[in-house]
């Protein structure tokens, strides 16, 4: 090697020394090496080391937007403990961790796309919003699914259009997805989606819509009395309970109607749905029931209501 | 002279290509015993707003991979069906000679391991391959054929036929592997080990460490995945049934011989053979072919052939590590013998290559490592034991385990005890299906006590046995695992996963006939799935006890069925959590009892007998039903009650 050579070499060495660049690069590592072996703790895979996982990931939330280069590269894990502990810290960490996860959404490796997708409704980050509607019809139907459950976590409604428009998916897994966002969404346009999902071919569309009702509330009451007459179970059964629920008074003598139905199950409901709003014909129906009933379903909803009461 | 038997078998490959994945017919008619379970359970789903078309799984909750089983997304799809496996195998046995339900379960079994994304079945291939053996035949005949002459003709044919027949199975065996380089395949056959054998000093090591040990057990997982992929399965269960099939064909000879009270002459010269009570011993190319007479004999090397006529033998046998496809047969027929292993994958143990271990008669040992009775990795390994008070010991791996391939321990008599410590007594891993028969006898099952659950308990260990099937998560779909008692008072007892249970895409099953039986476990038991897979524990007849901790006696946990289903008997179960029909993460767990007056004990009545916990933003499904009798409660039920919990969403009916 000349000596030319070896002076340049020796003055770009010297630089990097007084720039600090070698010191930093050691900081770095120091600073993966930390994340990393506090993230091991933070999984709490391990009995022996359970107690400490809280503490790792409280320390891994604090270090916030430090950790989360190191944290990004973990996206990639197959481990389903890694990935909810990825999603708890990142979402502790919050918005300083938003656009570095958004920048992930668009990995080639799709179950990295999947797990940057549910960091963001954790997060809850309303600049999210706009990339997540772009995986609403994707070919996979768990992303599709996801990006429902994250717009709906972060509950901005501009996403309202492309979430309902999923409560027609072909995969249940996406309408029970999107009947939960609708609702967290808390929006009356979504009520006739979830009406119509009371219906759906999968128990968990029909509880989710269910759920979903009551949390847009009063406006969801005369649409569920419409179903009172016009559904059968299991629609009515959860009709019925939905209205119980919302304890709103006007529904007491619709109720009381079905505790004169032929099907046990409908008369059981009703009978719950009466005790839940409490009101006072609902609860003397349900003692002079007590006389007459012999189906044991009834008679334990019966029994379990009246109980409550006391 | 061998036509006659070619008859058979090709007859018998027209009754195999009959499917085998339990047809929609049948799960209808899974519940025609008369006992009203359908009607009960479309009551107890009607109040939990629910109905029995709601019952379902997808088996696409994550990419398929390369390994899943057809039949596994068949009930994953209908997983209400998934009783009907049992009494769809339960039939074909009882349908089987007494010889077939010995030697032809890996045909029996063949369809099982369908995979889903490979479009060609285990189509059994025609037998024109054995014309290519000749010059093997030829060989052995001008090397040792004035011998084998002076041999008996029962016991000539039978050496020579599975010699052929071992010469066959490892040609065919080989090219399972045809898609893989040398290399390929020497990488799998060095690692898939590696990841099914625990350490005992694991409970010792850091997190670091075993995070490090972990990722590096990733990384063999993935890299092998391809090449695991390129192996071709059927190829290496017709290899082994073809073997296991000569060995059914040799068995009436050898008995006939026994039955003329014969006094072979000893045709070997060395005179610690003719101590040894050899009458015969042949150095081939596959090994070395013996024959021992009726005096305790000894063995050890690594004999392709031994056919022991009785006496009380004790055996040492090693694997020749040097002979890649070995296979080998041993036929033990009299006298109370014992097997010790030197290493591991022997005695009825294939390991790219199969073997068959037949015993007959007398109260035999069996102590072994890993990978040994009734165990195939990328083979087909068979242990046959007839009768007599048998004592089974291993490690990991065996006692019917199987993975890329099957492994069967069948006992047909005596009052056994089987006792191992990880993946074994009906044990089904990728591509595999492990299973223990055992039809008759007081038995005990025993498995756990070596390797520590490092993940969940300081004082716990993990089993996954007994009725167990595994899948690598998430990368490779689980297999198989069956645990089928016929009657005999039992005890089972293992620790962390057990007993009717599985783990990733897998199915697991336990059934015992009849009997009084007693299961003991503590979590992820009796009748429980983990992780989108089917666990059942069915129990026919007999007043049975059941006990467990938790995630146990019909829970399903994350997408998977976990089914405990009692027929009839005043049966008890006990319980702390999570147990007695109880769902988690959207799993279903049901715990039937058509019969008799039973007792259902819990100390948590939060998450039990009927209990169903919300996750993914909607519920699980926890069912108890108990069909008819006088039964007790401590926890939510009643006697002639019906009942729901506040959960999502849990049911019990006593009628």
């Amino acid at each position: 090697m000349s000596r030319a050579k070896l002076f340049i070499i020796c003055l770009f060495g010297v630089f990097l020394a007084e720039s600090g660049y070698c010191g930093s690069l050691s900081e770095k590592d120091d600073l993966k090496k930390k994340v990393d072996s506090l993230f091991v703790l933070a999984c709490g895979g391990l009995e022996k080391y359970r107690d400490q996982a809280q503490p790792a990931e409280s320390m891994l939330v604090e270090m916030g937007e430090k950790a989360v280069p190191y944290l990004l590269e973990k996206l990639t894990t197959q481990s389903a403990r890694e990935k909810w502990t990825l999603i708890r810290i990142f979402g502790k960490i919050g918005e300083s961790a938003a656009i570095p996860v958004i920048g992930r959404l668009d990995s080639e490796d799709k179950d990295e796309t999947k797990l940057a997708i549910r960091i963001l409704g954790e997060i809850k980050d309303n600049r999210a919003v706009e990339p997540l509607i772009r995986f609403l019809n994707k070919e996979d139907y768990n992303i599709r699914s996801h990006a429902c459950e994250s717009l709906g976590k972060i509950g901005d409604t501009t996403a309202f259009n492309d979430v309902s428009s999923r409560m027609e998916d072909s995969v249940e897994v996406v309408r029970k997805s999107a009947a939960v966002a609708l609702g967290n969404m808390k929006d009356v346009r979504g009520i006739p989606f979830l009406v119509r999902g009371l219906s759906d071919h999968h128990f968990s569309v029909r509880m989710s819509s269910a759920n979903s009702l009551l949390e847009i509330s009063e406006p969801a009451v005369k649409p569920l009395l419409f179903l009172l007459d016009h559904s059968a179970p299991p629609t009515l059964h959860l009709a019925i309970e939905s209205l119980g629920r919302l304890k709103d008074k006007k529904t007491v003598p619709p109720l009381l109607e079905k505790l004169k139905d032929e099907d046990w199950a409908t008369r059981a409901f009703a009978v719950e749905a009466l005790a839940e709003i409490g009101d006072q014909r609902g609860i003397l129906a349900i003692k002079k029931m007590k006389k007459v009933e012999t189906h044991p379903f009834v008679m334990s909803k019966i029994d379990q209501c009246l109980e409550k009461k006391d | 002279m061998r036509d006659p038997f070619l008859v058979v078998f090709i007859l018998y490959l027209l009754l195999a290509s009959t499917p085998r994945v339990c047809s929609e017919e049948a799960s209808d008619s899974l519940y025609a015993s008369g006992s009203g379970f359908e009607e009960v359970l479309t009551d107890a789903l009607r109040c939990i707003k629910m109905t029995p078309g709601d019952l379902v799984f997808r088996d696409d909750y994550v990419d398929v991979d390369s390994f899943r089983l057809e039949l596994v997304d068949h009930f994953m799809r209908t997983p209400m069906a998934t009783k009907s496996f049992n009494r769809q195998w339960l039939s074909d046995w009882k349908g089987a000679t007494p010889e077939q339900r010995r030697f032809s379960l890996p045909r029996m079994c063949a369809d099982y391991l369908k995979m889903r994304r490979k479009e060609e079945t285990l189509k059994f291939e025609d037998t024109s391959v054995l014309r290519k053996l000749n010059s093997e035949n030829e060989r052995l005949l001008q090397e040792h054929g004035k011998v084998l002459k002076k041999l008996p003709e029962p016991l000539r044919r039978c050496v020579t036929e599975l010699f052929e027949d071992i010469v066959h199975s490892q040609i065919r065996t080989a090219r399972a592997f045809d898609q893989l380089s040398d290399e390929e395949r020497m990488f799998v056959r060095e690692n898939l080990p590696v990841i099914l054998l625990e350490d005992v000093e694991d409970e010792f090591k850091t997190p670091e460490e075993l995070e490090e040990l972990g990722d590096y057990e990733e990384q063999l997982a993935e890299e092998m995945m391809p090449y695991l992929a390129k192996t071709d399965v059927a190829k290496i269960i017709y290899a082994g049934d073809r073997l296991s099939f000569a060995t059914q064909l040799c068995m009436p000879r050898l008995r006939q011989y026994l039955a003329c009270q014969p006094e072979p002459k000893p045709l070997v010269k060395d005179k610690k053979d003719k101590a040894n009570d050899l009458i015969l011993r042949l150095q081939t190319s596959r090994g070395e072919l013996i024959i021992g007479g009726f005096g305790s004999s000894k063995y050890s090397g690594s004999p392709a052939i031994v056919i022991d006529l009785g006496g009380d033998d004790e055996y040492c046998i090693s694997v020749d590590s040097t002979k890649e496809f070995a296979s080998s047969v041993i036929i033990d027929l009299e006298g109370d013998d014992v097997y010790h292993a030197d290493g591991d994958f022997v005695y009825g143990s294939g390991f790219f290559g199969h073997g068959i271990l037949v015993d007959l008669l007398g109260d035999d040992t069996y102590l072994t490592n890993n990978f040994s009775l009734g165990s195939g990795l990328f083979g087909v390994g068979v242990l046959v034991d007839e009768q007599g008070n048998d004592k089974y010991f291993g490690d990991t791996f065996g006692q019917g385990a199987g993975s890329f391939g099957m492994g069967f321990l069948v006992d047909m008599e005596g009052a056994d005890q089987y006792s191992g410590a990880l993946f074994v007594q009906g044990f089904g891993f990728v591509s595999g299906l492990g299973a223990l028969i055992d039809s008759s006898g007081n038995d005990n099952y025993f498995a756990g006590g070596r390797y520590k659950d490092i993940l969940r308990y300081k004082d716990h260990y993990i089993s996954l046995s007994q009725g167990f099937a595994y899948g690598l998560r998430p990368m490779m779909s689980g297999g198989i695992g069956m645990l089928f008692d016929l009657s005999g008072n039992d005890v089972y007892t293992s620790d962390i996963f057990g007993q009717g249970s599985s783990y990733w895409f897998s199915l697991g099953t336990l059934m015992d006939a009849e009997g009084n039986d007693k299961y003991v476990s503590f979590q992820y038991a009796q009748g429980a799935g983990t992780h989108l897979c089917l666990g059942i524990l069915e129990d026919g007849s007999g007043d049975d006890v059941y006990i467990s901790h938790g995630v146990s006696q019909g829970c399903g946990h994350d997408l998977a069925l976990g089914m405990l289903w009692d027929k009839s008997g005043d049966d008890n179960y006990v319980a702390q959590s999570l147990s007695q029909g109880a769902g988690s993460a959207n799993g279903f767990g049901i715990l039937v009892d058509e019969g008799g007056d039973d007792g259902y004990y819990v100390s948590i009545k939060d998450n039990t007998q009927g209990y169903g916990n919300p996750r993914r933003d909607y519920g699980s499904v926890g069912m108890l039903l108990d069909l008819s009798g006088k039964d007790r409660y401590i926890g939510n039920g009643k006697d002639s009650t019906w009942w729901t919990t506040p959960s999502k969403w849990g049911v019990g009916i006593d009628r």
